[in-house]
């Protein structure tokens, strides 16, 4: 290499002459024979290079069936309206129902019966428009971060992205599900790409322990 | 390696041969302590046996050897709580404005009082190189040991290209300042 004086690299290696321990040597020898050796590894090797592409697949079906389930809630208020002059009845039974999945959610009971005392008012016509307000107003802010009825969460999504209910709904990607390599490394990419740096770094140091031996692309190193 | 992901031992022990020197020596000089050095070691030819099930010939067996090497070091480092600096500033750049070749004295195999010379100039190196900021003796034992070029140096060590030169050239130019007595 030609930043290094070819003399000086001479006289290093001349010099540098140190050695690992036998006894290291008889360790790491003896472990790669072993591990070499390992009867269910071939086996095993196959299972890996089947791994990637399930978990690829798991992801996907996890993540279409949350967006199926949060796009099939969002257009039920737009449906209400449509359907409330024809029958007006069943109208108390829907949201009682999502409350009720909200609920088990939350899993609070307390918040349960604030509810459905949001809900109560909805047989009459001229109620259903009052959640919706509500997620406008100050004093429905201060609630925002109580257990609310899915139809509600909808509504404040629409009206306000980005609101804390929108973001339990998000189909976020989940950290425990077992992930490839590549698809890690594209996170990380995208939560640089987006400006959460410190949450790149983690996902880095995280990803360079679980794939010691994975190149990192280096931008991501940046 | 994708001999020793097909089970073949003696392919390991081939690899382990060649570079059980320069990877045992590039954390000795990087830690300065033998005890932590053999467990960097240890551990880094650890992943790799690890490693092999999985291994896919992505790049050259080398750079990925010292890129495991480089991560366990830096681990290393914070665990110690140390955050290595890159010290290329303004003030270091008389260090390296002498591009004139090193001029050690020629090795002549016969003269004893020459040997000896020459092997007290190797240490002076080896104390020269300890005294170096960690990224640049980084950069020069990637050179050296790995044998690995700029870009490989650039890609293990996660910085650029330019910053990979300006680092052995600084690490050159304080080496040879330091020896510059033995000329």
């Amino acid at each position: 290499m030609s930043e290094i004086d070819p003399k000086l690299s001479r006289l290093y290696r001349e010099a540098a002459t140190e050695e690992p321990p036998a006894a290291l040597d008889a360790a790491i020898l003896a472990a790669a024979r072993k591990h070499a050796a390992r009867p269910e590894r071939r086996k095993h090797a196959s299972w890996l290079s089947w791994m990637a592409p399930v978990s690829a697949v798991a992801t996907l079906v996890v993540g279409v069936s949350i967006a199926f389930l949060v796009q099939r809630d969002q257009p039920e208020p737009a449906r209400d309206m449509r359907i409330r002059p024809i029958a007006p009845r069943p109208r108390s039974a829907a949201p009682a129902r999502t409350t009720e999945s909200a609920e088990a959610n939350a899993a609070g009971g307390a918040a349960a019966a604030k509810a459905e005392a949001a809900t109560a008012p909805l047989p009459r016509p001229a109620a259903p428009p009052a959640p919706a307000a509500q997620a406008f107003t100050g004093e429905s802010r201060a609630k925002a971060s109580e257990p609310r009825t899915m139809q509600e969460s909808n509504v404040a999504r629409d009206a306000a992205p980005g609101a804390p209910a929108a973001a339990r709904l998000a189909p976020l990607p989940q950290p425990s599900v077992q992930r490839s390599a590549e698809s890690w490394l594209e996170e990380i990419g995208r939560l640089k790409r987006e400006g959460h740096d410190k949450e790149a770094a983690q996902q880095l140091a995280e990803f360079r322990k679980a794939y010691p031996e994975h190149p990192v692309p280096e931008a991501l190193l940046k | 390696m994708l001999a020793y992901r097909g089970g073949d031992a003696a392919a390991f022990e081939a690899l382990y041969a060649r570079w059980r020197g320069p990877l045992y020596r590039y954390f000795l000089r990087q830690c300065g302590h033998a005890g932590q050095a053999d467990e960097l070691y240890q551990d880094v030819f650890m992943r790799v046996i690890r490693a092999a099930e999985g291994y896919e010939p992505t790049a050259k067996f080398t750079t990925w050897l010292f890129r495991i090497a480089h991560n366990r070091l830096v681990d290393h480092w914070r665990k110690m709580g140390r955050e290595p600096v890159d010290p290329i500033a303004p003030a270091d750049e008389g260090d390296h404005g002498n591009d004139s070749e090193f001029d050690p004295p020629a090795p002549e195999g016969a003269a004893p009082e020459r040997q000896a010379e020459q092997r007290q100039l190797g240490q002076a190196l080896t104390a020269a190189l300890n005294e170096l900021p960690e990224l640049q003796r980084e950069a020069f034992l990637l050179a050296e040991e790995g044998g690995l070029t700029l870009e490989e140096i650039a890609s293990v060590s996660g910085v650029g290209r330019e910053t990979i030169k300006s680092r052995l050239r600084y690490a050159t130019g304080k080496l040879r300042n330091k020896l510059e007595s033995w000329r």
